[in-house]
Order: structure tokens, then C-alpha cells, then sequence
């Protein structure tokens, strides 16, 4: 069985928030909320003063604190690792939200009712939107690694992390192919082989969360 | 000002869920359900079976109905129960349930329209299963908080055991001043001795407890610093330190050795002191929690 992850190459992230954009379209987000984030950071005192780009998502734990919180089972973990939240389970609660030590996740309440160009009415987009992923008011989201895409693509015989119908959207949209997507089990896979060569590592692993997401440098 | 989304997480942030704008009522929700069923297990205890009502009222529809309140879809909150496993949650809720049941069953026959029931309300079998549900649902709220990792300053072991001491306290504060209201002044008899373990118990524990963040990790650190020198303190310094603890210490050690009917007002005092205190104490626990920073940067040392 898979364990689906992601690397990304600090080195090569130079900020441009494509992959924020790119996962905001696919999954048509309301204004406000992020599943991706870049966080941009200084260090150092001038003259001496370096700025680092940290792309941040959902880590999709293996030891997710959020799935051990839910009392009614909306947060479900899969067994090839990818995290997801049922609309439809999801009473509201926010534990799930309290828990994260990443703080990925999002309550939509009255994010629904904006507009991303207020006064304007909504965009196409936005009306697709609204039809094709019916966000629910009072419910917790988060990124789910584009599962709708990752499940269709391996019906059709597709390679996640290689064939980009069966990609998530932030790594497909990444103009500088700063982010590698695949199966961390799979030795021979891109995903493991940089995490091995380049030392990849986790954020906050100290949490003890085991996180599928690595950073290399 | 709204935050930043690429600044979010850059310095210890603050939990802003359970305690901001509609969080309010979770925090109230939680302090309702501590005190409903403080009341319960002390008023147990003395056979105070005004107070037992009282509590489970205050149980079931100020915690109960403030829960409610408080969730997104408060229509579906019937599935908390389907996790007892694994979530602290699913735990607290069903235990909840079970103790609202049980203690409408305790309670029934002391109405005459009940009192037809096969059973009393000091049978064997409540006396034995109720104070122990009363325990639970005591420590509930604040077991709740200290399974979360991600927040240090709650993470803690301690919190529950403080839960039950703040619990009984409050317990004997609102079952004396109600038992004063309705002029059953042996109530207090029997409640002052635990009233003055339970206030030296939930003081030592809260003490206790913060010294435990101070030499904890760098966030619970922080938040212990919020408390005391930051945007917190002022409402700690006044709300906890002043009216949960000095005050009802003072009055406690003047009423030492005399009678209900010569203190009425010093006590009806304390029990407001007791219900603010507390109240203002679990606030700041709640509003002072702050997450780890992700990443390394000036920001989080407010350069």
C-alpha cells in the first residue's frame, strides 16, 4: 500500500504562491481560506539578512492528532496516509482544528457568503464553484493531496507524482517544479530517493506526528 | 488586523477557536457543565436534594445547550458519541449523557408526582455510580484540553486534577448560597469544612500548575508570560489572583467558627468571588494558549 507524500525544495521556492493559487482554483476556495500557504521569513540583523520562502500545507500525518480527536469520525485517515474530512460527518466541533500543531485546517462560516470581487457579483468560477464543491457553512476543510485527482488517475492505469492528471494541483502548478509528489514506501520513487540523498526532513517532527510532507535544502 | 496568510504560525499564535466571538460559549459551556455537576456530587453528599436539582438543571441546559450553541451543525452533534475510543470527545459526551439520565432517574421520586417510582433517590446503587459519573463530568471539559499536544500550556496532567478541585469548590459555594436562600442553614454546617479544603486544594493545584508551565516548553512558557507580564495579566492579577483567590481566603479564615445566620452577606460575597474567579481563570487558561511557531524567523522574537 502507498503512503503518498510530498518533497519540497526550499532552494528552489522563490515565493510566487503559484501552488496556493493553483490548489485555491481546483478546489474552488472561498476567499480566506488556504489549504496551501507559502510563509515567508527573515532572519538575521542587517546587514546580514536572509529571507527564506516555507511552503506549507496539510502534512497528512501518519500519527494525525486531528483524526484522534474527532468524536464523530469525519476526519478519516486512508491507508495510503491521505487525511480527508466528510462534509457531511463533520458536526462542527473544531477539535480537530484546536488539535493541529500546524494549524492547516479551516472553519468556514462566514467565508461563504464573500465574494473575491465584492460589489462585482460572482465569477464564473465562483458559480462553477459553488455547484461542483458545495462547501458546507459550520464544517472544518483542509487539503485532501487532491484525492478526487490521485483516485481518478489510478483508475485510468495513471502514476501519481508522474502523470499529472493523477497529480495534486500545488505540484502540477509549481513553475519551478519545486515540489515532488509520490509513494515515500516506494524506494525507487522520486519522493524517496530525495529524501534519502538530500536529507530530507520534517516539520516540527519533534511533535511526534510523523508528517508526509519533507523539505529538503 | 486581520493576519497575514504568510505570516500565520511565524510567532506563538494564539488558539483563537475556543475562547474568540462565538468560543465564548464553549468556554461558558464547559464552566457550566464543571460547576452543574460540582454541585450535584457535594449536594450528594449532604442530601441536599434542592442542589442535586440545581445542578442537573445547569448541566443540562446551560452546558448542554451551550454546546449546542456553539457547533456548526449542532443537528448532527448525535455523533460525538461514535468515537469513545479514541476521542476525548466521544468520552466526555456519552458520560455526560449517561449521568443526565441517571441523575433525572435520582431526582424523579423527590417530586410527589413521581413518587410512586420503585425506587428512592438514596439508593445504594446511586450513591455508588453518581458521584463517580459527577467526577467524570467534572474533569471532562479540561481532560478535553489536556490531550492537545499542539498546545503546551494545556497539555498537562494537572488540568483535570484542577478541574475537580475548582469543581467541588464551586460546588460548595453555589450549594451554600442556595441552601442560605432557601434558609437551610445546616447545609453550610456540613459544607464549610469541605468549602476550606476544596479552596486550599484549588488554590495549591493552581499554583501547581502554572509552576509546572514555567518550567515547561518555550510556548508554555510564553503562555505563563502572557499571564503574568503581558496582554493577559492585568485580568489574571485582578480576576484570579485577587477575586478567585485572596478574597475568598480572607473571608474564609473571618467566618472561621461562626454561624450562617451572622455572615449571610460575607458568604453570599464569596460565592460570587468563587463563580467570577473561576470563571476569569479558566478564560485566561483558554485565551493564553499559544502554538509553537512553524518556521524560524525574526518575527518570532518580535524583531
Amino acid at each position: 500500500m502507498p503512503r503518498w507524500g510530498m518533497v519540497i525544495d526550499l532552494k528552489k521556492c522563490i515565493g510566487c504562491w503559484s501552488c496556493s493559487i493553483s490548489c485555491k482554483q481546483e478546489n474552488f476556495l472561498p476567499p480566506g481560506v488556504f489549504f496551501n500557504r507559502v510563509l515567508i521569513g527573515e532572519l538575521g540583523r542587517y546587514p546580514s539578512v536572509r529571507k527564506e520562502m516555507y511552503p506549507v500545507i496539510c502534512n497528512h500525518c501518519k500519527e494525525a492528532p486531528c483524526v484522534k480527536v474527532c468524536p464523530t469520525g469525519a476526519t478519516k485517515q486512508r491507508k495510503d496516509g491521505i487525511v480527508t474530512v466528510d462534509p457531511d460527518e463533520c458536526m462542527g466541533c473544531r477539535a480537530c482544528l484546536i488539535a493541529c500543531p500546524y494549524q492547516m485546517r479551516s472553519f468556514l462560516d462566514h467565508q461563504l457568503e464573500k465574494e473575491y470581487f465584492p460589489g462585482q457579483g460572482l465569477t464564473k468560477l465562483e458559480i462553477l464553484g459553488r455547484e461542483i464543491k458545495p462547501y458546507q457553512a459550520g464544517t472544518v476543510v483542509k487539503c485532501d493531496m487532491c484525492v478526487e485527482r490521485i483516485d481518478q488517475g489510478l483508475s485510468k492505469g495513471l502514476k501519481p507524482g508522474v502523470d499529472r492528471e493523477a497529480t495534486p494541483a500545488c505540484v502540477i502548478g509549481c513553475p519551478t517544479a519545486a515540489r515532488v509528489f509520490g509513494d515515500l514506501e516506494d524506494s525507487r520513487s522520486e519522493v524517496a530517493k530525495l529524501i534519502k540523498v538530500r536529507s530530507g526532513t520534517q516539520l516540527h517532527s519533534e511533535f511526534g506526528t510523523d508528517p508526509s510532507i519533507y523539505y529538503i535544502r | 488586523m486581520e493576519e497575514k496568510p504568510y505570516f500565520r504560525m511565524m510567532r506563538f499564535t494564539p488558539q483563537k477557536e475556543w475562547i474568540d466571538r462565538k468560543g465564548f460559549l464553549f468556554l461558558l459551556a464547559f464552566f457550566f457543565v464543571e460547576i452543574g455537576a460540582g454541585i450535584y456530587i457535594v449536594s450528594l453528599f449532604v442530601g441536599f436534594q434542592l442542589g442535586n436539582l440545581l445542578g442537573w438543571l445547569i448541566c443540562a441546559f446551560l452546558g448542554g445547550g451551550l454546546h449546542f450553541a456553539y457547533l456548526g451543525k449542532p443537528e448532527r452533534a448525535w455523533r460525538a458519541i461514535l468515537r469513545p475510543q479514541i476521542s476525548e470527545i466521544s468520552r466526555g459526551t456519552i458520560l455526560l449523557t449517561i449521568f443526565l439520565i441517571l441523575g433525572a432517574f435520582q431526582i424523579a421520586p423527590s417530586f410527589s408526582f413521581f413518587s410512586r417510582l420503585p425506587w428512592s433517590s438514596s439508593s445504594l446503587f446511586f450513591k455508588i455510580v453518581m458521584p463517580f459519573l459527577s467526577v467524570f463530568v467534572i474533569t471532562h471539559g479540561f481532560m478535553t484540553l489536556s490531550v492537545v499536544s499542539a498546545l503546551p500550556f494545556w497539555n498537562s496532567a494537572t488540568l483535570p486534577v484542577l478541574s475537580l478541585a475548582s469543581g467541588v469548590w464551586l460546588g460548595t459555594q453555589l450549594a451554600t448560597g442556595i441552601s442560605l436562600g432557601v434558609n437551610q442553614n445546616e447545609v453550610f454546617v456540613l459544607l464549610e469544612p469541605v468549602a476550606r479544603w476544596s479552596l486550599f486544594s484549588y488554590v495549591f493545584i493552581s499554583v501547581f500548575y502554572l509552576w509546572n508551565a514555567k518550567h515547561g516548553s518555550l510556548a508554555a512558557q510564553e503562555s505563563l508570560k502572557l499571564l503574568t507580564k503581558g496582554e493577559i495579566a492585568p485580568t489574571f492579577y485582578v480576576g484570579v489572583i485577587l477575586i478567585a483567590f485572596l478574597v475568598p481566603a480572607f473571608i474564609t479564615s473571618l467566618i472561621y467558627g461562626s454561624s450562617a445566620e451572622t455572615i449571610h452577606q460575607l458568604l453570599y460575597l464569596r460565592v460570587g468571588c468563587a463563580f467570577v474567579g473561576d470563571l476569569t481563570f479558566k478564560y485566561c487558561i483558554l485565551k493564553a494558549a499559544r502554538y509553537f511557531p512553524l518556521i524560524e524567523s525574526n518575527a518570532r522574537s518580535g524583531v
